[in-house]
């Protein structure tokens, strides 16, 4: 019974500390935009769902830019956000220290072009 | 008339269309707004046709190209083309004159191995300080006293100095399936001689598999103001009216033979091999002791 006792205190002492110990994680979902060709802006509303927060304020950054701030970073809503190149998105606390960092890619549909070079590589005349 | 019109149409859908030709990627293609740079390494040497004019050794060889939409800086020429069409192109640009090169080009002791491809001096140095009675060259110092030989060539340690010229200049392009014909014409926009060259080239590649050989040839023309400044020898370059020589026009043909082929996606053999035919109006000059230049190069070029 005392053993029984000892290995589910044990037990509940080491699920507890696991779960206290889960790193903070978060899926972002589109993270790539897809625009015709380079230079061409690209909209994207991407989702965030987030796991194991801290119960504080967090704050979302677009390459350094403040988009929103949540309370355990709750964003229900998708977030729109317009680039022209790949994005850095950071989730930041109170005390600036970033949480969490995502890339968000942009990709063309167009690849990109090519021209005639005019002189030829590597002549000497 | 049908067909005339229907001919014309065909010209027109040409110059109008927006499409240009697609570009496989390889040596002679760039990517639009980036830069295409590269360094070979290797043998070679570019011959100077002037006396006492040193060889230019060929260890290493940059290749550096910017291209963006329109503009393009590509081995020292800065550019604009207004033009780019699967069959035409045009554009204009500036550029140094080559011709300077060859009477000091920098040499590049730190770096380059240097190779010492004078001819002997006609002229030698004093061997005495009774030198007033001879003339001074550009530095102010005398010449010689002791002349051997005939006094037909000069060299060039003896001379006044010749400016690097800028041009400005206009070149047109007619692309076929591998080849492609070449007309330019550039002014010296510097001041420095006025003159001004007209060069008209072909160009014809030829691939199998991953090797390409390159054939150039060609013909400038170049004129009386330019040749005379570089080439022609007056009292700006000594008193010994024995040396005075006028330039005149002439034509420099020209071929060149370029081989590549790939080791690895950065690495290449690379070899170089060209000639150029100077005309009479040049090698006459006392400044001269060879009528042609000859380069030949082979390493291994590396792209970044």
């Amino acid at each position: 019974m005392e053993l029984r006792k000892a290995v589910l205190v044990a037990g509940v002492f080491f699920c507890s500390s696991n779960v206290s110990a889960q790193a903070p994680a978060w899926t972002i979902q589109p993270n790539i935009c897809v625009a015709q060709k380079v230079g061409d802006e690209c909209q994207l509303n991407f989702s965030i769902e987030t796991h194991n927060m801290p119960s504080e304020l967090l704050c979302l950054f677009l390459d350094g830019q403040l988009l929103s701030c949540s309370k355990q970073a709750y964003f229900f809503k998708k977030v729109p956000i317009t680039i022209k190149q790949n994005v850095l998105i950071e989730l930041k606390n109170k005390a600036q220290k970033t949480i969490l960092s995502k890339k968000l890619l942009i990709k063309y549909l167009e690849p990109h072009e090519h021209r005639r070079r005019i002189r030829p590589p590597w002549s000497l005349f | 008339m049908y067909t005339e019109f229907l001919r014309l149409l065909i010209l027109l859908s040409i110059f109008v269309s927006s499409t240009i030709l697609a570009c496989s990627g390889s040596e002679t293609c760039i990517e639009k707004s980036s830069w295409q740079l590269g360094i070979a390494l290797g043998v070679g040497v570019k011959t100077n046709p002037l006396v006492d004019g040193d060889d230019l050794p060929l260890v290493i060889l940059p290749d550096i190209a910017w291209y963006a939409d329109k503009a393009y800086f590509d081995n020292g020429e800065l550019g604009y083309q207004w033009l780019n069409q699967p069959k035409f192109a045009f554009e204009t640009f500036l550029t140094l004159e080559r011709e300077s090169a060859f009477f000091r080009f920098l040499h590049p002791a730190n770096i380059l191995a240097p190779t010492e491809g004078s001819s002997g001096r006609f002229i030698s140095a004093p061997s005495d300080s009774s030198t007033d009675n001879y003339p001074n060259n550009s530095a102010g110092e005398p010449l010689n006293e002791n002349i051997q030989g005939p006094l037909t060539n000069l060299s060039i340690d003896e001379i006044a100095n010749r400016k690097w010229a800028v041009n400005g200049g206009v070149r047109g392009h007619y692309f076929l399936l591998d080849g492609e014909w070449q007309l330019t014409f550039q002014q010296d926009i510097s001041k420095v001689h006025k003159g001004h060259q007209v060069g008209l080239e072909y160009s014809h590649s030829w691939q199998w598999h991953d090797f390409r050989l390159g054939l150039r040839i060609g013909t400038d023309w170049k004129s009386a103001r330019l040749i005379d400044y570089y080439y022609g020898v007056s009292q700006r370059d000594t008193d010994l009216s024995e040396f005075y020589f006028n330039g005149k026009s002439g034509w420099q043909t020209y071929m060149s033979i370029n081989a590549q082929k790939p080791i690895n996606k950065d690495w290449s053999w690379l070899a170089n091999i060209g000639y150029r035919r100077l005309p009479n109006s040049l090698t006459s000059s006392p400044l001269i002791d060879q009528n042609s230049i000859c380069n030949v190069f082979l390493g291994v070029a590396y792209r970044f």
